[in-house]
């Protein structure tokens, strides 16, 4: 088994905003953020700040200075630290980053690693560039002129196509906002607290077909950490382990060329995680499913194993992801419901499987949760000439490995 | 013709390429001259076997609607709101590449995958067109 020497000890998760000229939500600047959730997760774990000698910071898509993990390091006030690792992957960034952590904590480099991540890409008054083009010149020369309205439509491209090869249709893809709705409802700290039924989502407004407004993920600001220990710290903290069964990653995946718009990539990630953790996904007790859009959840579902492609639209229609269902996704509501805290986006799928395997899910909880999956993709684009993304796959299992 | 329409920055050499070919009404590809694979965007190395400085052959000017979205909202490029509802597509080229762009000269829910399409240079004025695609 991986990772036998670290356990996640804490987790820290801000509540959710959307701060414009037309609302009073509050507006915290990215360092408060980051602040708070390091606060939130030390007071989680019962430590005390003098106590971490590790640190790990997401890069978030709004502006840093270079250095920036120093900088943030020095404005928190750690000092001493024996240990300071980044991460740049993207929304899917969570996982990697707490990989990083438990593999420098399992190798006795550092005992305590505080892991942050924090976006702020609603900025009061709008105009702030959330993420500034790229220096290769793809979007800017290949992507803007033709008026490519951004993720939204090669999301849109990637669902048309799938649709047409597989059946997935608004009408099936829908069951997946409406049953992560339901549990954002269960969630205080989601962003959308209603519940809506299929034909409101089917109604919600065009945006690129068949992408329609509650099949986009939205924005919030937020902030989230994550703390990695040994066993025996954890122990002596009190707290309930949650241990990491097993890690899988890649990078620009190679997929067949017919598949650019249909396929993340992740089939590798996922096959490295179950293999470590000598696990069968099909029997997770929770899907915490990286979710800018249900298109790509479907995709993932695929990918991970639970159902072959040409399956994928009956397996939509009619599986059951409550938290007493077959396949309970998205348990705190995704960040399609609760928010996409920008790149620290894929924080909210590991915070609420470390909530589950400690049974804190509240309204939310899947019972008897033992071991399930999160997932990160990062960067998710389909290029001329394949697909840009960064996926990775963890599984959690509740106390310390065995 | 859309004010304030986001334009190439041509400065790179593969960029600055690929443009002025289409303000000749020229459609380019990039071509490894190892290996032969096609390559759109382009870029300093064949992304296929890592070759330096792919060469270009013009293309014939045809496709193949492989994907395609009708943008109803601008959520990300404003000034393209006065042209809604429009057709961005990905276009499967008989040389090999796939490239995003548009397709117009025909109402938006006409539009199907697998439809033939035939490239058409729309002047952007400042010496550069922009390739969109018709259908055949």
């Amino acid at each position: 088994m991986a990772f036998e020497e670290a356990v996640i000890a804490g987790i820290g998760e801000t509540e959710k905003s959307r701060p414009s000229p037309r609302n009073d939500q509050p507006a915290y600047d990215l360092e408060e953020y980051l602040a708070t959730a390091a606060r939130l997760t030390l007071a989680d774990a019962d430590l005390d700040a003098d106590e971490v000698d590790g640190l790990g910071v997401a890069r978030p898509s709004v502006e840093t200075p270079y250095r920036y993990p120093l900088l943030l390091a020095d404005e928190l006030g750690f000092r001493d630290l024996a240990w300071i690792t980044a991460t740049d992957h993207c929304g899917g960034q969570a996982v990697p980053l707490l990989a990083q952590a438990a593999m420098a904590v399992d190798a006795g480099v550092v005992e305590t690693v505080l892991c942050l991540g924090a976006d702020t890409p609603k900025v009061p008054g709008g105009g702030g560039e959330v993420f500034p083009r790229d220096p290769r010149g793809l979007q800017r020369n290949y992507k803007d002129p033709f008026g490519v309205q951004g993720t939204n439509a090669e999301a849109a491209l990637a669902q048309r196509r799938h649709a047409e090869r597989y059946g997935t249709s608004p009408e099936v893809l829908g069951r997946i906002y409406v049953a992560q709705r339901r549990h954002a409802a269960a969630n205080p700290l989601a962003y959308l607290r209603e519940e809506v039924d299929l034909e409101t989502y089917l109604d919600s407004e065009p945006i690129a077909d068949p992408i329609r407004l509650f099949d986009c993920v939205i924005p919030v600001n937020a902030g989230f950490g994550a703390l990695v220990t040994t066993p025996e710290r954890a122990a002596e903290l009190g707290t309930d382990p949650v241990s990491i069964a097993g890690v899988g990653h890649n990078h620009s995946p190679s997929v067949p060329r017919d598949e650019t718009l249909t396929t993340i990539g992740m089939e590798p990630a996922a096959r490295r995680a179950f293999g470590m953790a000598g696990l069968d996904p099909r029997e997770a007790d929770f899907y915490q499913l990286y979710d800018d859009y249900p298109i790509v959840v479907t995709m993932e579902m695929i990918e991970i194993g639970l159902c072959r492609p040409t399956e994928a639209a009956r397996f939509v229609a009619e599986t059951d992801f409550g938290v007493e269902g077959e396949v309970p996704l998205n348990t705190g509501g995704g960040q399609l419901c609760a928010g996409q805290a920008g790149v620290a986006g894929g924080f909210l799928q590991l915070v609420e499987g470390v909530r589950q395997l400690r049974g804190e899910g509240g309204e939310g909880q899947v019972p008897d949760a033992e071991w399930g999956i999160v997932t990160g993709i990062g960067g998710v684009s389909a290029n001329y000439d394949g697909v840009l993304a960064a996926n990775s796959v963890m599984v959690l299992e509740r106390g310390v490995s065995a | 013709m859309i004010d304030d329409r986001p334009l190439p920055d041509t400065k790179a050499e593969h960029d600055a390429t690929f443009w002025e070919a289409a303000a000749e009404d020229r459609l380019l590809v990039q071509e490894c001259g190892s290996c032969s694979h096609r390559q759109l965007y382009p870029g300093p190395v064949c992304r296929a076997c890592h070759a330096e400085a792919p060469g270009w052959i013009e293309a014939e000017g045809t496709g193949e609607v492989h994907s395609y979205t009708v943008i109803r909202r601008a959520t990300e490029h404003r000034a393209f709101e006065p042209v809604i509802p429009y057709v961005v597509a990905s276009v499967e080229l008989p040389e090999g590449p796939r490239m995003l762009t548009n397709v117009v000269g025909c109402d938006v829910e006409d539009v199907e995958v697998g439809m033939s399409v035939v490239v058409e240079f729309e002047p952007l004025g400042a010496g550069l067109a922009i390739p969109v695609f018709r259908p055949r």
